[in-house]
């Protein structure tokens, strides 16, 4: 039955709008749930791991509020970290820890220069839950032809994941990275989202 | 020219986008979330989208704008309400927001009135479900007295059964604590909410004061807990929807009597928990700035066919849902009721002075959820903790509280009262620059050389005055309800909510009691000097304040559909011509007793999740109908 | 003897009026050029130069303000000249100028005559639909109250268009007992029940108080001794005058204590708290969370210590300035 309208007041009074911009779905950031489901696995496994680590790559910026659309997770740390984790994981282990040295699909650009980008570390690779986890020890990175860099080594910061206290390599370093290889979309999205965490200043 | 459009069907459709219609939004749009399936889900809301950054990180600092004009909320000239005391009554229209708070500022836009509150969480205990049977059993042949007119029920769950939804609205929203306000945490425990997993956040950094009150708690045998808080104490992600969250920066404008809009989104609401992740969905259409007026009903099934809304040129819309398809009454507080009394959906509540012949659900029950502006206050002076008194830390964190002097948590034979409430101290201060002057009103006394001599260095306390005002639940009656007013209309010319409504004795007995017996030895044991109880409240004096301010109860989940609206389900049950069974509603309206704790949000929350599931149980039936218990 | 005002220490150069002992006390220490004879009256005024001391440290405190307020915001665009002056001297009541700014220092009324210049004036955010009817009607079952329903309501089913009689009445008791209307707290959201808005509400109520100075104190309020005052604006709150221009007295003093403290506290932006001296008086610190200015304190200790810490208080024009500056 439609509705009746028998008012009293013929003219509505104009009322404050705001504007109203609804965000697209690509605005959003939101980390997929098997991605989700599989990094709360891995945190529970790493309760009390002696060796230091932190989830790195684009997980770690997800979770931080940065938007990214992470295919994987990855985890730094050391090499005798490598081992503890994947031990911890030994029922999601897919190979056998080793050294590997890649070259990364996209270049650094430095000075309007570009330089092919290459990793090293020792890694395990694992299927958590249908989500694809490397486990990088002693990563190091290579521009061109200069020296390999020290293995990533830092004081994490940490996200809450439920009452998971999960280590993550701080976005400040990660903007840090991306500046000094030249991938200055990465780092504005970082600072995006740093803008977005605070007011204006502390 | 006003011109009428319908839009695409949907599967589901979302009166209002507050905290409770961003759970289903959530659960029901994610196929994950749902047994795989792709459902459309289209939400309606008359206020904005809002962006924490755009449109509050600027503008948030300003006690007059915000906190006292109420900029970012709900406008009067919309809409208001109509209260009165008693039937006999005509009911005059809330005209204005004032300060202290007596009528609470409905949210507008996505996120709601949780946009704009400070953040206090608390699951309620077992005793809260079963206050009638309870009663009934331990002080049998009572509850008429204590309670005149008495329509109090059981709700028709325990509490035990509504712990796994309590535990999903936690990780989605991101709760703070750390949980150990009961002896045992123990399921067998009654006395106490267990809680099978602890919140997922941290609290909060306590105050000198909480912790002052926490040494004392345990000295007298209590068992101190940090308050529960719903602003995210550290940088969090939620589960299951994935979104991140920042944590809070503590800036202080946040509750208070001022309640503001949170920049960082710390501030848990569906706008910053639930509603990204549906929109990412890619199942999820959000319609704003659009005023919904008429449920449009099927005269034959009964069910709800579509809903009506304005948009902001005045066009009329109608959203069909399908059928199968569900509606989810996700509108607040008396709202959530007026949408059904204005389409005739259940049947509505309606007055007798002989209390024995009132009949009717939707409007029926109502109660308020918080203390009384005049309520039994007692006080004292810690002179050895000072501080800034000034914006600082947030709305729900810094304090700690104790369930056991709420429930039945101590025998009550003899005391005409039943319940209590938690009692907590220690709360960051915060709020604006009026916030000391004008959190009491003005008065009189407000004028002079003198009493500006008080308000010097008023922020820069050298000395803490501990305050507090217990109160027992407010108790549903036969006297106090929901209907639409006779003489007041909103800005499209439908009839305004009126609110009958006194506070029931059970609420300042109880607060008396409890402050003379139990929080005056608290503040004692704290140390505190002059520690005065204010006189006794005369009930005459309780019922011109608050009204509005956090209602609970007034449109009912029950055992029984003749005098509750919705089942176990959350669904509706409430005959009006016939069954409008695929309409759904959860919020701090459709609880079924006065509540026990001041955070009605929290147990309208596990509501939410037992409707998202019994949403899919519905859609997922061969053939539409009243789902089982 | 006429009370020496402030305003009389702000002419400069000139003498205040009234008795011979106090002027050439008041003079000596404006003027510092003065003759040997003067010195040694000023030897033998111990007690009257302490006094025209603290007087003259407290005239130069209102002088830079006035200065710096002349640098800020003058002029009014709502009150009417003779609403000027009264209000002036209402709000200097309501917080008067001692050894620390007042309301006056504050531009107090400023931030009144913004107000009532914008929305709260317009009562842009407040629900002004008739019938308007006014709170503390007595129950009586003779004496009732008829209206009629609006058409939505009669046309809703089980409804009719017959007015309703209200006679008010507790439960059990209809007629006696709760009053045909609640009989709210002054300040409450249905205590305002006037067809007024608040621009003209105030208009009325200024009317209103300066006849009722006039009938009961025998003259306009400026021109009352401060004591008198502060008792007229104590009537009000009591619901002294028998006439008020059809409003009640306490209403009128509720907005007018609360607007003047509303000009004192909040943010400069609104044309009150000029120069935060509102906020300088009660310690508060607006935006500056320990650190806008450099100070280094960390606002999370300062949420929990136990000893407070004084801040110079920031404003949110000044926070915007920073913000967009780059921080």
């Amino acid at each position: 039955m439609p509705a009746l309208r028998l008012s009293d007041k013929p003219k509505p009074i104009s009322l404050p709008q705001f504007e109203s911009r609804i965000p697209k779905p690509e605005e959003l950031v939101v980390l997929s749930k098997p991605l989700l489901d599989a990094t709360i696995a891995i945190g529970k496994a790493l309760v009390n791991c002696s060796n230091k680590w932190a989830i790195g790559g684009d997980v770690a910026e997800v979770i931080s509020g940065v938007n990214v659309n992470p295919s994987h997770i990855a985890i730094l740390t050391t090499s005798e970290g490598c081992d503890e984790i994947t031990n911890r994981l030994a029922k999601y282990q897919v190979g056998p820890a080793r050294t590997v040295e890649r070259e990364l699909e996209r270049e650094a650009k430095v000075g309007l220069k570009p330089y092919k980008v290459r990793i090293k570390s020792y890694t395990s690779r694992l299927n958590v839950e249908g989500s694809r986890l490397d486990v990088h020890g002693h990563l190091q990175i290579k521009v061109g032809n200069w020296d390999w860099g020290d293995p990533l080594d830092f004081e994490p910061d940490y996200v809450y994941v439920v009452n998971l206290k999960l280590p993550i390599i701080p976005l400040k370093m990660k903007s840090e990275i991306y500046t000094g290889l030249g991938w200055t979309d990465r780092a504005i999205k970082i600072h995006e989202a740093v803008r977005r965490s605070r007011h204006m200043f502390g | 020219m006003p011109t009428t459009i319908t839009e695409p069907a949907a599967d589901v459709v979302l009166l209002g986008v507050g905290y409770m219609s961003g759970v289903i939004a959530a659960e029901l749009s994610i196929a994950s979330l749902n047994g795989g399936k792709n459902y459309k889900v289209v939400a309606i809301t008359k206020g904005p989208y809002w962006d924490y950054v755009n449109d509050f990180s600027t503008t948030k600092y300003d006690e007059w704008g915000v906190g006292l004009g109420r900029k970012y909320d709900s406008p009067l000239p919309l809409q208001s309400a109509t209260i009165r005391n008693t039937p006999y009554q005509f009911a005059l229209p809330v005209r204005r927001y004032t300060m202290p708070i007596q009528y609470h500022a409905l949210g507008h836009g996505v996120g709601g009135a949780a946009q704009h509150y400070g953040g206090t969480m608390g699951r309620q205990g077992p005793w809260g479900y079963q206050m009638l049977s309870q009663t009934n059993t331990r002080y049998p042949g009572t509850i008429d007295t204590i309670n005149p007119h008495n329509d109090l029920e059981d709700w028709p769950l325990q509490y035990y059964q509504y712990e796994p939804y309590y535990v999903q609205w936690e990780q989605a929203h991101g709760l703070c604590g750390n949980y150990n306000g009961s002896a045992t945490n123990s399921s067998s425990d009654t006395h106490f909410p267990w809680m099978s997993q602890n919140y997922p956040l941290p609290p909060h950094p306590l105050t000198p004061v909480a912790q002052s009150f926490q040494s004392a708690a345990e000295a007298l045998g209590y068992h101190p807990f940090p308050h529960v808080s719903s602003l995210a104490s550290q940088p969090y992600t939620n589960y299951p929807y994935g979104v991140p969250v920042n944590p809070c920066v503590y800036d202080g404008y946040c509750g208070g009597p001022c309640d503001y809009a949170c920049e960082t989104g710390a501030k848990a609401n569906a706008a910053y928990r639930t509603i990204p992740a549906a929109m990412k969905s890619g199942n999820f259409t959000l319609v704003v700035n659009s005023f919904i007026f008429r449920l449009d009903t099927d005269p034959t099934s009964g069910l709800v066919t579509a809903a009506r809304y304005y948009d902001p040129q005045g066009n009329v819309h109608i959203q069909p849902v399908n059928n199968p398809g569900a509606v989810f009454n996700g509108m607040w507080g008396y709202n959530m009721i007026r949408i059904m009394l204005l389409s005739g959906v259940g049947a509505p509540y309606v007055w007798n002075s002989d209390p024995t012949m009132v009949s009717g659900a939707v409007g029926r029950g109502l109660t308020n959820g918080y203390l009384p502006y005049k309520g039994t206050n007692v006080s004292g002076t810690l002179s050895n903790i000072g501080g800034n008194a000034y914006p600082a830390g947030n709305g729900s964190g810094g304090s700690v509280d104790i369930y056991d002097l709420m429930d039945d948590n101590f025998d009550h034979a003899g005391l005409g009262f039943i319940g209590g409430s938690q009692i907590g101290a220690g709360g960051y201060p915060g709020g604006g620059p009026g916030n000391i002057t004008f959190a009491g009103g003005v008065s009189s006394g407000s004028m002079g050389a003198t009493f500006k001599a008080t308000q010097k260095d008023k922020y820069l306390q050298t000395k803490t005055t501990l305050s507090a005002t217990p109160f027992a639940p407010d108790l549903p009656t036969k006297d106090n309800y929901v209907d639409l007013d006779p003489h007041y209309t909103d800005m499209y010319g439908d009839p305004l909510t009126r609110l009958t409504y006194d506070w029931t004795p059970n609420t300042y007995i109880g607060a008396t009691w409890l402050a003379k017996n139990k929080v005056a030895p608290l503040f004692t044991q704290m140390g505190a000097q002059n520690v005065t109880v204010g006189s006794t409240v005369n009930p005459g004096a309780a019922h011109n304040d608050w009204w509005g301010h956090h209602l609970r109860g007034g449109c009912r989940i029950g055992k029984d559909p003749t005098t509750s609206v919705w089942n176990s389900w959350n669904q509706c049950w409430s005959p009006g011509t016939k069954t409008p069974f695929n309409i759904f509603g959860a919020g701090e309206i459709t609880n079924t007793s006065g509540d026990t704790v001041p955070s009605g949000t929290h147990v309208a929350g596990a509501q939410s999740y037992r409707a998202a599931e019994g949403i899919k149980k519905y859609l997922a039936l061969m053939t539409p109908g009243l789902l089982l218990p | 003897m006429v009370d020496q005002t402030r305003r009389e220490f702000l002419k400069l150069g000139l003498a205040a009026a009234a008795s011979a002992v106090t002027a050439t006390a008041v003079e000596i220490p404006l003027f510092n050029n003065q003759n040997s004879s003067m010195q040694a009256k000023l030897n033998n005024a111990n007690s009257q130069l302490n006094n025209a001391n603290s007087q003259l440290s407290s005239a130069n405190t209102q002088i830079s303000n006035l200065k710096a307020r002349v640098n800020t915001v003058v002029g009014f665009i709502s009150l009417s000249v003779t609403e000027q002056s009264l209000l002036e001297k209402i709000v200097e009541t309501i917080i008067p100028t001692d050894t620390d700014p007042g309301a006056k220092e504050a531009g107090v009324i400023y931030f009144i005559d913004r107000a009532l210049a914008g929305d709260y004036g317009q009562s842009a955010n407040m629900f002004m639909d008739g019938p308007h009817i006014l709170p503390r009607i007595p129950a009586s079952m003779t004496n009732t109250l008829t209206v009629n329903p609006t058409l939505s309501w009669a046309n809703l089913p089980g409804n009719s268009i017959t007015p309703i009689v209200y006679t008010g009445g507790s439960i059990g008791t209809p007629g006696v007992g709760a009053g045909i209307t609640a009989s709210p707290r002054v300040g409450s959201g249905i205590n305002y029940q006037y067809p007024l808005n608040f621009r003209e509400f105030w208009r009325v109520g200024l009317v209103a108080l300066q006849a009722y100075a006039n009938s009961a104190y025998g003259g306009n309020f400026e021109t009352l001794s401060s004591t008198n005052q502060l008792l007229l604006l104590q009537d009000l709150w009591a619901n002294k005058p028998t006439s008020f221009s059809n409003i009640l007295p306490s209403d009128f003093a509720y907005e007018l204590v609360f607007m003047t403290w509303a000009g004192f506290l909040m943010d400069p932006i609104y044309g009150g708290n000029q120069n935060m001296v509102g906020w300088t008086y009660t310690g508060f610190n607006g935006v500056n969370f320990g650190n806008f200015y450099g100070e280094g304190q960390d606002q999370k200790a300062l949420m929990v210590a136990t000893t407070p810490t004084r801040l110079k208080p920031a404003s949110l024009a000044q926070y915007q300035q920073q913000a967009s500056g780059g921080a």
